[in-house]
């Protein structure tokens, strides 16, 4: 793991980095939609969505859609330079 | 997928790129638009032609009048779509404002009343500017060449007397938005 230091630990997981990703290539998503998307089970993804929402990387929007409670998440501009932070990182391993 | 750290770059490459490709937007939806505008354009050119030339009816442009259950079918569809899709992508948000850009220009030029010769004309050059746009936005070379081909009937139609510009209309239309609409169905 010494060898990924410099990269930012809070995108250098799995499930994170994919969540950023989406995140990253549309306008805002839906709860159900990264849940789909990510494979990930409901309590996990739920916990990752905070993480990143603390660190000022993703919004999280609660509304309802007619009587169901609906969650939407974008990413913020704080979030747009983590991760392509993280992706000139990823460079420098890949071409040193 | 879990919250397991990444081992690998090539790791992190294969997530980035896979969620990329995941939420690659379907365009089919915008099929649905093209269809039901460019029939509903396609009667309204014709019917207007037809009306004015071949009856004694004092109101040929209420032939029109099918454009407002049109405008409430693409917009109830439109709610649908965008609700079932469950994301909201730049894409959309571009080609939805492109076409409220169009509305408004089409609907300053109609009820200024300044542009009654050419008012078919400049309708097939906003429809063109709105559906070249498009087309670049999806990525869809039909669009961009259904686009384009209406400037060409524009230019065509401004060199005509007023009567036969609506004939031109309607086969620009069937160029500009039908077919470009069914090939981006048939895909």
């Amino acid at each position: 793991m010494d060898n990924f230091k410099n990269l930012d630990p809070l995108l250098h997981s799995q499930l994170r980095l994919a969540i950023m990703s989406i995140l990253m290539n549309v306008d805002s998503a839906e709860f159900v939609y990264i849940k789909e998307k990510t494979e990930a089970t409901a309590g996990n993804l739920s916990v990752q969505l905070d993480k990143l929402s603390q660190a000022g990387y993703i919004k999280i929007t609660k509304s309802f859609k007619g009587k169901k409670p609906l969650t939407s998440c974008s990413i913020t501009k704080v979030g747009i330079s983590a991760f392509e932070k993280y992706v000139d990182d990823l460079k420098q391993y890949i071409n040193p | 997928m879990n919250t397991e750290q990444i081992t690998s770059t090539e790791e992190s490459l294969a997530i980035i790129t896979d969620m990329i490709r995941q939420t690659k937007r379907n365009v089919s939806g915008s099929a649905f638009h093209f269809i039901l505008w460019g029939w509903v354009s396609v009667i309204g050119f014709t019917g207007h032609f037809l009306l004015m030339n071949y009856t004694d009816f004092a109101h040929p442009y209420a032939i029109w009048a099918i454009a407002i259950p049109a405008w409430l079918i693409s917009f109830f569809y439109g709610r649908k779509k965008a609700r079932e899709s469950r994301m909201y992508t730049y894409a959309d948000k571009l080609i939805i404002w492109t076409w409220v850009a169009f509305t408004v220009c089409l609907v300053i030029l109609i009820f200024s009343g300044l542009f009654f010769q050419h008012l078919n004309a400049l309708v097939l050059l906003l429809a063109g500017m709105a559906t070249f746009i498009t087309g670049l936005i999806i990525r869809y070379n039909p669009l961009i060449i259904g686009g384009s081909s209406l400037w060409v009937f524009a230019a065509i139609a401004l060199s005509l007397p007023y009567m036969y510009t609506f004939p031109v209309a309607a086969f620009a239309i069937i160029c500009g938005y039908l077919i470009p609409g069914y090939m981006i169905r048939k895909n």
